[in-house]
Formats: C-alpha cells, sequence, structure tokens
C-alpha cells in the first residue's frame, strides 16, 4: 500500500527526515515512536502533502502511484487520511456541513453524484454511535470551542466517515483522558480491516494497549533506527529511550 | 467638468433660499479631495472629472426588469430616474413629494444634493405601524445621457412603529454617478432597518450618505452589502439624541476587479444608556481598494454605554489593498468601547487542513470566507436577505451556494 524510500524533506533550511524508509502494507498496523523533535509529525505531513516541507530526495509510492506528486486533496481522494495533532478550529463551519462537504468532494473526483440525504444520515448515525458521540454535536461549528479530547474524537469521527484505505494518527491519544482513549481506540479498532491500514503515532506505549500494532518503529534524528513488534514498545516504556543509545 | 455643469444647470433653475445656501456653500467648497482627511483614500477625482449631465429622461420600465431586481417582497416602493413610479397601498404609510427639505449633512456632496435635488420625498411610516415584511426600494436608473442623479428621501418612523427596507439602485443603463441622500428621523420606541444591496456594474458610481436620528428608546440598523461597484462611498451617521437608543451596523464587503469601497461610519453617542454596534468585514480580490473609518464619538452626557466596533479584512491578492482607521473620541469616563481592526489572509493550516480532507483550493478557500464572514450573516434577521447576502457571497466565492 504504502513505501517510502529514503525520504529526505526539509523545512526552511532545517532537515528533519534523514532517510526514512517504510512499507506498509494492507491491514496492517504500524506504530512510529519516537522521542520529541524525532521527525514524526513531519513524517505525517510530509504524507499528507503539507507544501511547508520540501522533500529534497526519496520517494513515495502509495498504491503503485508517485504520491509526492499528488496534491494533498487528491491524496484525500486516494484514501489517504491524516488525524491531526493540533486540529483547526474553524467557526462557522458545521461539523456535519463539513464532513458533507468532504465527502462529496471525494465523489465528485471519482465523477460520482452528491451522497443522499438518507444515506448521509444513516451514516452519521452509525458513526456518532460508534464513537459515543452526541447528535447535537454535528451542528457545532467544527472545532470550535471543542476540547483537546473532542477535537481527538472529532478527528475520528471524521475517519470513520470517509472510510480511508490509509490512516495517520498523529498523537491522537494526547489529550484524550482513558474513557475517551477507550472509545477512541475502540473505534478505530472497528474500522480496521484487511483492506485498510494504520500509522500510529505515539509518544506513549498506552495507546497501544487498545490498539495493537503489527510492527513499531523508533524515529530518531529523522530516522528509524529500530524496528520490531509490539514487544519493543513495551521495552521503550520500561527503558526510555536511552537505550537507543 | 462636472462643476460647470453644475453651474450650468443652476442657471435654468429657480432656487429656494435654503437650495441657494447649499448650493453657494458647495460651489465654495467644491466637491471633496484627498486633501480632506475624510476622503483622503477615494478616488473621487477619478469618478467627477467624467462629463455627466444632470438633466434626466424618462424611459419605459416594465415588471420583467423589476422582478429581475427584486427579493420578491409584494411591497415596492419604486423610483424612476429619482421619480416616484409606484408605491404599495399600505394604511400608515405615505409618501409625498417635498421641495425644500432640509436634512443634516455630512459632506460637501450633501449640500449639493440639497441644492440641486429636483425629487425629494418624504416616506412616513405612522407611529404604532407595524411592517410584517420589508418594503423594498428600487430606484431604477436608466438615462439618455451619462448621467449625475441626486436621490434625496427622508423617512420618518412614528413612535414605536416598526419599519424594515431594503433599497436598491438599479443602474440599466449609460455611465451614471449617484449622490444618495436619505435622512431616517426614528422617534421615540421605533425599530428601523434599512438594507443597502450594493451590488452594481461598472457603469455605476455610487455616493449613498445615510443620516439617522434617534430618539428615546428606538433601534435603527443599517446592513450595508457591497459586492460589485468600481465606486462605492458609503457615508453612514448615527446621532443617538436621547436615551437608551441602539445603533447597529453590519457590514459585507466583497470585491474584485479593480473596484473601490469606502466606509465611513459615525456614531454621535449624546445620551446615557445606549449602545452601538458595528461589524464590518471585507473580502478583497484581484486590484481591488477597501476603505473603512470607523469614528465613535461619546460625548461628556453619555455615560453608560457600550460602543463595540470591528473591522475585519482578508486580502486575497498581492495588489488588493484595505485603509482601515477606527476613531474613538470618548469624553465620558463610565463607558465601555471597544474597537478592532484586523487585516490578513485565509489561514495556511487551515487551508492544508481542508484539503487534506478532500477539498479542493477553491472550495476550502470559498468555506474558509464563508466562516469569516458568518459572524455579520447571523446578526442579519430576514430569511430573504440571509438568502439574498448568501447568494451573492457564493457567486463571489466561485462556490456552489448549497454549501453554505
Amino acid at each position: 500500500m504504502l513505501e517510502i524510500k529514503n525520504l529526505k524533506a526539509q523545512i526552511e533550511d532545517k532537515t528533519i527526515l534523514n532517510g526514512v524508509n517504510l512499507k506498509v502494507n494492507k491491514g496492517e498496523v504500524h506504530a512510529i515512536m519516537g522521542p520529541n523533535g524525532s521527525g514524526k509529525s513531519t513524517l505525517s505531513s510530509v504524507i499528507a502533502g503539507n507544501e511547508d516541507y520540501d522533500v529534497s530526495s526519496g520517494s513515495i509510492t502509495y498504491e503503485g502511484d508517485d504520491l509526492l506528486e499528488m496534491a494533498p486533496e487528491e491524496r484525500s481522494h486516494r484514501g489517504v487520511f491524516l488525524s491531526f495533532q493540533y486540529p483547526v478550529e474553524i467557526p462557522g463551519l458545521s461539523v456535519s456541513n463539513f464532513i458533507k462537504t468532504a465527502i462529496n468532494e471525494k465523489r465528485k473526483a471519482f465523477g460520482q453524484e452528491n451522497i443522499s440525504a438518507k444515506e448521509l444520515l444513516q451514516l452519521f448515525k452509525e458513526k456518532c454511535e460508534l464513537l459515543n458521540i452526541d447528535k447535537e454535536y454535528l451542528s457545532r461549528s467544527l472545532n470550535e470551542g471543542f476540547s483537546g479530547g473532542e477535537k481527538k474524537r472529532n478527528e475520528i469521527f471524521q475517519m470513520a466517515m470517509m472510510e480511508p484505505k490509509l490512516s495517520i494518527l498523529d498523537e491522537t491519544d494526547s489529550g484524550l483522558d482513558i474513557d475517551a482513549l477507550k472509545i477512541v481506540a475502540n473505534g478505530v479498532n472497528s474500522l480496521k480491516s484487511s483492506s485498510n491500514s494504520i500509522i500510529l503515532i505515539t509518544h506513549y506505549q498506552r495507546l497501544l494497549n487498545y490498539i495493537v500494532p503489527d510492527f513499531v518503529h523508533i524515529l530518531k534524528d529523522g530516522k528509524i533506527v529500530m524496528s520490531g513488534d509490539k514487544s519493543l514498545a513495551q521495552k521503550l516504556e520500561k527503558e526510555g529511550y536511552s537505550f537507543l543509545n | 467638468m462636472l462643476i460647470e455643469e453644475i453651474k450650468k444647470h443652476v442657471v435654468d433653475t429657480e432656487l429656494t433660499s435654503t437650495q441657494k445656501k447649499s448650493l453657494d456653500y458647495f460651489l465654495e467648497n467644491g466637491f471633496p479631495t484627498t486633501s480632506d482627511e475624510d476622503w483622503k483614500y477615494t478616488p473621487l477625482k477619478k469618478v467627477i472629472k467624467r462629463k455627466y449631465f444632470l438633466q434626466s429622461s424618462d424611459f419605459e420600465l416594465n415588471d420583467e426588469i423589476i422582478q429581475q431586481y427584486s427579493l420578491g417582497f409584494k411591497n415596492k416602493i419604486i423610483f424612476k430616474n429619482g421619480k416616484i413610479y409606484s408605491e404599495p397601498k399600505i394604511s400608515g404609510l405615505s409618501i409625498k413629494k417635498t421641495r425644500d427639505l432640509c436634512m443634516p449633512k455630512n459632506s460637501a456632496l450633501c449640500y449639493l444634493n440639497e441644492a440641486i435635488c429636483e425629487n425629494t420625498y418624504e416616506i412616513i411610516f405612522d407611529k404604532n405601524l407595524n411592517l410584517d415584511n420589508p418594503i423594498e426600494i428600487l430606484h431604477f436608473i436608466n438615462n439618455d445621457n451619462d448621467y449625475f442623479l441626486q436621490l434625496r428621501t427622508k423617512i420618518t418612523c412614528g413612535s414605536g412603529s416598526n419599519v424594515k427596507l431594503v433599497e436598491r439602485f438599479c443602474n440599466i443603463g449609460k455611465k451614471t454617478l449617484i449622490n444618495s441622500c436619505m435622512h431616517a428621523d426614528v422617534k421615540r420606541n421605533g425599530f428601523f432597518e434599512i438594507s443597502k444591496l450594493q451590488s452594481y456594474n461598472d457603469n455605476t458610481h455610487t455616493i449613498d450618505n445615510t443620516l439617522v436620528d434617534q430618539d428615546r428608546d428606538s433601534t435603527a440598523n443599517v446592513n450595508t452589502f457591497s459586492f460589485d461597484g468600481s465606486f462605492i462611498r458609503n457615508n453612514l451617521n448615527f446621532y443617538q439624541n436621547n436615551e437608551n437608543c441602539t445603533s447597529n451596523m453590519n457590514g459585507i464587503t466583497i470585491i474584485n476587479k479593480s473596484n473601490f469601497v469606502d466606509h465611513h461610519t459615525f456614531v454621535d453617542h449624546k445620551f446615557q444608556n445606549c449602545l452601538s454596534n458595528e461589524s464590518y468585514k471585507g473580502v478583497y480580490f484581484d486590484n481591488t481598494k477597501g476603505v473603512f473609518n470607523g469614528k465613535i464619538m461619546v460625548r461628556p452626557a453619555a455615560q453608560k454605554i457600550n460602543a463595540f466596533q470591528s473591522n475585519n479584512n482578508l486580502l486575497f491578492s498581492d495588489s488588493a489593498s484595505i485603509k482601515t482607521k477606527p476613531q474613538l473620541e470618548i469624553y465620558a469616563d463610565d463607558v465601555k468601547c471597544s474597537h478592532g481592526c484586523t487585516i490578513g489572509q485565509i489561514d495556511k493550516k487551515s487551508l492544508f487542513y481542508m484539503k487534506s480532507r478532500g477539498f479542493s483550493e477553491k472550495t476550502a478557500k470559498g468555506l474558509l470566507t464563508f466562516a469569516f464572514l458568518i459572524e455579520v450573516i447571523e446578526k442579519l434577521n430576514t430569511k430573504e436577505i440571509v438568502d439574498y447576502a448568501k447568494t451573492e457571497i457564493a457567486k463571489k466565492l466561485s462556490i456552489e451556494k448549497g454549501l453554505l
């Protein structure tokens, strides 16, 4: 599904990713961990197409095509989804209208009709239940006045509504209390299938108790320095990043 | 030059003594220039260098044209080149033509208007008249020659009346410079609202002077939508002449090409326990220029007043500009006043967020711009006006209206 080869990226003149290699197959869950400033969020931004970052070398192939050639919206249409670490607030735009438009923009890209009101309502109902979201919340302005936890839950709600093939969850666990974390993890788990893949970016092993990864990678100084299975995360939790030295 | 035309025009006109005085004042002062502080950024010179004629001609008006410009309200007051063409039959509403009508003035243009306007009307809403729906005031303009048109209306809202108006200038003819003076006199406990729909073609230049006098316990709302027009200057003045007055000003400006829109507002807080609330938002594309100058005067007796003002602007092009200036003069000590001006661009983070959800650049920018404007839209209380605003905004932002 996704293959990253020797990816180097910089912001302004500062190199942040310094040769990342990563292969994610269909149905897999990968966790990327690493100390602050190691480049985790940059990696997710580059995959999603944030133009603030310059890719100086390397490649990202997604479903056989050059992902770096695609505009951010095209990546989204093709099934790439980034759950933001800091989702933006858009006063005046309701959650429901935002998601409806996102779904229709994707449909338009594939020459399909807009989603019918009935279908949309059904989908809203289903996904609200999945994530334990009150329906009134759909008419609120997107992320405006949301607590940190609500914003994160809203990201996963959007993910549930858009049914992406590749989801990157950038520190979705930060800002969530334990109950919310369980709900969100539960939601993510139920969205998991053999045809989609998930990349979890996290600081802590805690999330991985609920969403169990197939692979764990450690990113340090812009490179993946170690890969393993879930036991690697447990080792990290116990010993900290110092064991890498 | 236009001033020569004016001189020529008045030779054959019999003026009253008030008109004569006003004319003298105007001729002495001339058109405002950029050396006048209030007209510093206003390219009026460019507008008045063209040769306009003051003589009006007649034309045929039909329902089809009227419908084209109407928002569909049942009651309409229609003018043709400044002359009344039709009026609704509403008990408690009377419209009469008058000659010599003195009004407050906020620029030399008002003196000129007083001196040479041949079609001055008084629109009187009786006390306690409560209108369920707005009345549309449609000015149709179509002259044989390029035209300098004076419009002059006094609106009296009797005590306890509830009056909503929608005003639109519809130029279907040649190049026209409109100099309009409207004086609204809102009596005790009256409610007055006017929505000005400024979607003009390139042939139309407007100077719109609106002056509102308010008596005790009255409310006056002026909504100004400036969507098109190569030259628009709005002078909007509120005079709170007694206690417990509320004055609301809402403005939405979205312009493109080389259009120019200038909002000058003034609120005169003279008495205690009053409120003024001003919210103007502007979106500037291409080579457009905007001006906002909001002056709030709080006189010594105006204790315990609240005055809020904000002007927020988005610039969509490197060659667009906005000059914005809040101006507060406060001579009372127990008041609450706030003001704020911002000029910025669409937030890049928000734009990326939306694109990453599959929004095209155009839709993302459009919706973010709409979200920027929503605060003003939410203050509008008439469905048809909200609908008009959304239609025009969608058009301007090239997005489907259904998205808004």
